[in-house]
């Protein structure tokens, strides 16, 4: 009935209800929030920024590492405050709590899966391809050339990973080249993912890397670095 | 710029990579073509004295210092050095100068690629 009432029109905006300096505001601030709502996530991935979200501290999630990558909107779990969602984030961190680095299932002793079925297994000069890894989550200044640098420690590495072999394996912005066993995807984030150490980084003020290379054998990552 | 974790407070140093390179890598364009010797599985058998060239993002391989010439790659799991077969990082190592001098191959080092330790 109510329905049928406001579809004649008679709502208390009605087009005979003239707006005051009061009404010009509020639709005004409202036009100004949707803008926001709407700018801030492109804006983060654009920049690298992180600015606040409408509902920020509803957003945090408790077991975040210190420091994570910018994330597009459809990573970040929409989080309500309500407690019906208190016992599915209980789930999430018991069953994170066995992940290495939050992300990685051990399938066999030091072999790890990603979700996106990445595989981090022994080998490389530093004995292990997750620490081969970390190489690219540290600067290093002396290193000739340039050298990636992740955002976010391992955990933010291994995400951005994750996410850049997911758009590959979906060709959406990558460039895929096999040589042999060997397959290098070339992977444009469209955001903020590192930024550019080493000697060449330096010289030119360390720019921010919006790319990722990553070179698999098979589903096992032989390297990845921002660029 | 970047704070570690928890599960990384007591790491190693970082791998700081080649002493001498040939080039940043054709293929992946983010490693260094780095000379390594091969010091041999055997202690009982005197040195082979030979050398290879690899990327040391992409494990890249090439048996000598042209990386235009063909190469191949390190198998993952399985990592052997393509000199004498044995496990690649124990049965060899970067080459310092004196050792790439030895290999004859110093004219193709390019010296803006050179690490720390043999600046």
């Amino acid at each position: 009935m109510n329905r049928s009432r406001n579809r004649s029109g008679s709502q208390p905006f009605g087009k005979h209800m003239p707006l005051g300096t009061k009404g010009i505001g509020s639709i005004a601030v409202v036009l100004l929030v949707g803008l926001y709502a709407f700018a801030r996530p492109h804006l983060n991935d654009r920049f690298g920024w992180q600015l606040p979200g409408l509902n920020q501290h509803a957003e945090q999630d408790a077991f975040a590492v210190p420091t994570r990558p910018t994330q597009s909107p459809e990573q970040t779990p929409n989080r309500s405050a309500s407690g019906a969602s208190d016992a599915t984030d209980q789930d999430a961190r018991n069953s994170n709590a066995d992940l290495r680095y939050g992300l990685l299932r051990e399938v066999r002793p030091n072999e790890f899966v990603s979700p996106e079925g990445l595989r981090y297994v022994p080998g490389s000069a530093e004995g292990h391809r997750l620490e081969h890894l970390r190489r690219h989550t540290e600067d290093m200044p002396s290193r000739p050339g340039k050298h990636g640098v992740f955002d976010g420690g391992m955990e933010g590495a291994l995400v951005t990973i994750d996410d850049a072999y997911g758009r590959a394996k979906k060709k959406q912005r990558s460039t895929k080249q096999t040589d042999r066993d060997r397959t290098i995807y070339t992977v444009d984030m469209e955001r903020r993912v590192g930024y550019v150490g080493g000697r060449e980084g330096k010289r030119q003020n360390h720019p921010i890397a919006r790319r990722v290379k990553l070179v698999l054998e098979d589903t096992i990552v032989i390297t990845a670095y921002p660029l | 710029m970047n704070q570690d974790h928890d599960q990384n407070s007591a790491q190693p140093p970082l791998n700081p990579g080649p002493i001498r390179s040939v080039a940043i890598c054709p293929i992946c364009d983010g490693g260094l073509c780095g000379v390594r010797i091969c010091t041999g599985d055997d202690p009982t058998e005197p040195l082979p004295d030979r050398g290879f060239v690899m990327c040391d993002e992409c494990e890249a391989v090439w048996m000598g210092p042209d990386v235009q010439s063909e190469h191949h790659y390190v198998d993952a799991q399985h990592t052997e050095c393509p000199v004498c077969h044995g496990g690649l990082w124990a049965a060899s190592r970067w080459a310092d100068r004196d050792d790439v001098q030895r290999l004859g191959w110093s004219d193709a080092i390019d010296a803006g690629l050179d690490g720390e330790s043999d600046v």
